[in-house]
């Protein structure tokens, strides 16, 4: 009997972990094999249309960290990161709480806030560059009520950057204010009802109720902005290309353009591995301060 | 009493596994192939996104009129992502039949052995006169690689492109400024700075004299070689920005913006440039032949075409060629058909030239049919004088390196001195790491 009973339980485990096997076959071809295929790239010398290649160790990362274009794009994905992570992270959460605090058209609310990301990058980036255009931009026209004097948004290197975060911040935020916005909703009302009772103020509340009960979402929020962001390259291209003076040239131009423009398809992979590391050293240090899990009710 | 849930799961799973591998369509595959067996296809690919495709789906059609058992399938991709295809296509033995490439890319793509010679087809029975083609542009497509002992033809030129001087005539009506025969440094300056106007005396021109259109670098080669010098001696591995002549080519692009100001900085208006042209901001333009194709259709514009200034010692003007190519290696190409193609194409060179470019052969460009064209024959006029960019199999990166740092120092954005540097320390360094 209890054999029996053992060979059903192995056999049950067997199908249950069939139903796996296409997952995993999938995972295997397009994520392991590739990144080991990379891997093994980044240590040669290759250039993919005559399949010739030759082993040269490490070369391709001691290159990479003496390319001044590559750390310039690093250092630029860096700047672009911070901005989007920290400006989207906050003006999406602060949507949602607004969201939360309104009765009146909250859907509709809802739906413009998320229409910029179902629309297409390539359109978006066309209308941005027409809102940024010096002479005849919307965004300079409104300054004008202010007095202020056309600025080159694009043209210029110092503002191109953060002007390609605003854009990237617009289009981005309605993913995460749904997050945010399902994460206060879920917050038990008695919770803030005690907290009033008690005196709690609306920031008071904010500070030690709302922020710590939704501590899961943000940190999904910050880890899927910080690899999104790290890997920017789309909305760069489309809106100014490598930019004024390299000033929005990315890393993943650097590897975008070693893989198929130059064909080193070894140095452009060992490119990608430098910057899968710096994902996974941001996303590391996030889960390190937000990754504690703590149930407060 | 577990086993009945088991067999039906494990029934459910085969079922699901025989039903997976099961072609819906039978016989559909077998259905394609017979289609396909009527006409021999000929895949060609180019980048020839704007008024110039429509042209060349004319000489395709003319072609599959002309010889009915071909059927070409063209496909046009935009250049910005076109090499990436390309590189895919070739790499993975699956390339298209004939495809385009610029004779500065060709020397990167032969050294990539991705190109086939062409030596046999051009001098067999269906070949190219040779003779009849330009020859500062056959020189380019002749590539010797390391290790043979002769230089091999790698590509048939469809065409030149070079580069002119749009102007505007009412522009200068207006201002009663007679309209010049050439540019050149004894009138270039004084009527560059004569039709820049600052009506209102806001600081602003609201009317511009002259503008260096489309990539600097192409102005740096042009006005360097009429010093007298040339940009990269690829020899020595050395660039020379630096050298008295290129100085003197970027001391004018500097000027045009910062001292002179006849010039609208482009890091300013970017791509309004042409715009302002075409709204008659902007006098005199100097672009490629390529805007023709979309200058012959402003009918309100009355507009004329000079040759290049000459602002050195002698003349000179960038030009380059679209080069068309055959792949090395390749799982399905029928190597007859596509030749056929190939040089259908080379000798319609007066028919191409509708979309804005000048033939690579003499013999068209003397032909009346071409010499009766409006405006042309002031390109044709430079063939003598042009200049190609540098021949280097990493000239691509060079160009992508340099071109933002020119753009700095030619607007005033970062210093000139500090810019100069950067592209002979990246370009230099370029050399020395060679081809991959």
């Amino acid at each position: 009997m209890t054999t029996e009973y053992k060979r059903s339980k192995n056999l049950q485990s067997l199908i249950h972990f069939s139903y796996t096997v296409p997952y995993l076959l999938l995972f295997l071809c397009w994520l392991v094999i590739p990144i080991i295929a990379g891997f093994l790239v980044s240590l040669t010398k290759w250039t993919f249309i005559s399949g010739k290649y030759q082993l040269v160790g490490l070369k391709n990362y001691v290159d990479a960290f003496a390319d001044e274009l590559f750390l310039k794009g690093i250092q630029n994905t860096i700047y672009y990161t911070v901005m989007t992570v920290i400006g989207g992270n906050l003006f999406s959460f602060f949507l949602a709480y607004g969201l939360t605090r309104v009765q009146r058209f909250r859907n509709l609310f809802r739906k413009v806030f998320f229409i910029p990301l179902l629309l297409s990058v390539g359109i978006t980036g066309i209308m941005w560059r027409w809102l940024y255009n010096t002479d005849f931009g919307l965004l300079n026209y409104y300054l004008g009520f202010f007095g202020l004097k056309n600025t080159n948004w694009l043209g210029d290197a110092r503002i191109s950057m953060p002007a390609v975060a605003l854009m990237a911040i617009w289009g981005s935020c309605g993913f995460n204010m749904l997050i945010y916005y399902a994460g206060i909703r879920e917050i038990p009302t008695e919770l803030k009802e005690a907290a009033t009772i008690d005196g709690a103020g609306g920031f008071y509340q904010l500070w030690s109720i709302i922020l710590p009960l939704i501590r899961p979402k943000i940190l999904f929020c910050l880890v899927m902005s910080t690899i999104g962001s790290i890997q920017v390259f789309d909305r760069a291209y489309m809106l100014t290309g490598v930019g004024p003076y390299f000033a929005n040239y990315t890393a993943i131009f650097h590897i975008y353009y070693q893989a198929f423009r130059y064909f080193r398809m070894g140095y452009a992979s060992a490119c990608a591995f430098v910057l899968a590391l710096l994902i996974l050293a941001f996303t590391s240090l996030l889960f390190r301060f937000l990754g504690k899990h703590e149930e407060y009710y | 009493m577990q086993w009945p849930e088991n067999r039906l799961k494990v029934a459910s799973l085969i079922l699901l596994l025989t039903l997976s591998a099961c072609d819906p369509f039978p016989g559909s595959k077998q259905q394609a192939t017979s289609t396909t067996t009527e006409k021999t296809r000929i895949s060609f690919w180019n980048g020839f996104t704007g008024p110039d495709g429509q042209t060349m789906w004319e000489i395709v059609r003319q072609f599959e009129a002309d010889y009915p058992q071909y059927e070409v399938e063209m496909e046009i991709i935009p250049w910005s992502t076109y090499f990436d295809k390309l590189m895919v296509s070739l790499g993975s033995g699956k390339p298209p039949d004939v495809f385009i490439l610029h004779e500065n890319e060709l020397v990167n793509y032969v050294l990539q052995d991705a190109i086939r010679p062409l030596d046999d087809l051009v001098n067999g029975p269906q070949g190219v006169p040779v003779s009849d083609c330009l020859s500062s542009i056959w020189e380019r497509v002749r590539i010797k690689v390391p290790g043979q002992s002769e230089a091999n033809i790698y590509g048939i030129p469809l065409d030149c492109h070079d580069e002119a001087v749009y102007y505007n005539k009412d522009c200068f009506r207006q201002l009663g400024v007679p309209l010049p025969e050439q540019l050149d440094r004894d009138n270039f300056f004084h009527l560059a700075r004569q039709l820049t106007i600052d009506q209102d005396k806001d600081g602003r021109p609201d009317q511009w004299g002259f503008v260096f259109g489309g990539s600097v670098r192409r102005h740096l080669y042009t006005l360097t070689a009429q010093f007298g010098g040339q940009f990269l001696d690829r020899e020595n591995g050395i660039c020379l920005i630096d050298q008295p002549a290129s100085q003197k080519a970027l001391q004018i692009l500097y000027d045009a913006i910062n001292k002179d100001g006849y010039m609208p900085n482009p890091i300013h208006d970017g791509s309004n440039l042409w715009q302002g042209f075409l709204q008659g901001r902007i006098a005199m333009y100097t672009d490629g032949i390529w805007m023709m194709n979309g200058m012959k259709k402003l009918a309100d514009f009355d507009w004329g075409v000079l040759p290049y200034p000459q602002l050195g010692d002698q003349k000179a003007v960038w030009a380059s060629s679209h080069v068309l190519c055959l792949p090395r290696f390749s799982d399905t190409i029928d190597g007859e058909a596509a030749w056929i193609f190939l040089t259908y194409l080379s000798n319609h060179g007066v028919d191409w030239s509708d979309g804005g470019q000048l033939p690579a052969r003499y013999s068209q460009l003397a032909s009346p049919d071409f010499t009766q064209k409006e405006h042309y024959p002031v390109f044709a006029a430079q063939i003598p004088d042009i200049i190609f960019g540098p021949n280097d199999p990493n000239i691509i990166e060079i160009e992508t390196r340099m071109e933002p740092c020119l753009l700095s120092a030619m607007s005033g954005q970062q210093p000139m001195l500090k810019m100069v540097q950067e592209i002979k320390g990246s370009v230099e360094s370029i050399l020395r790491r060679g081809v991959d």
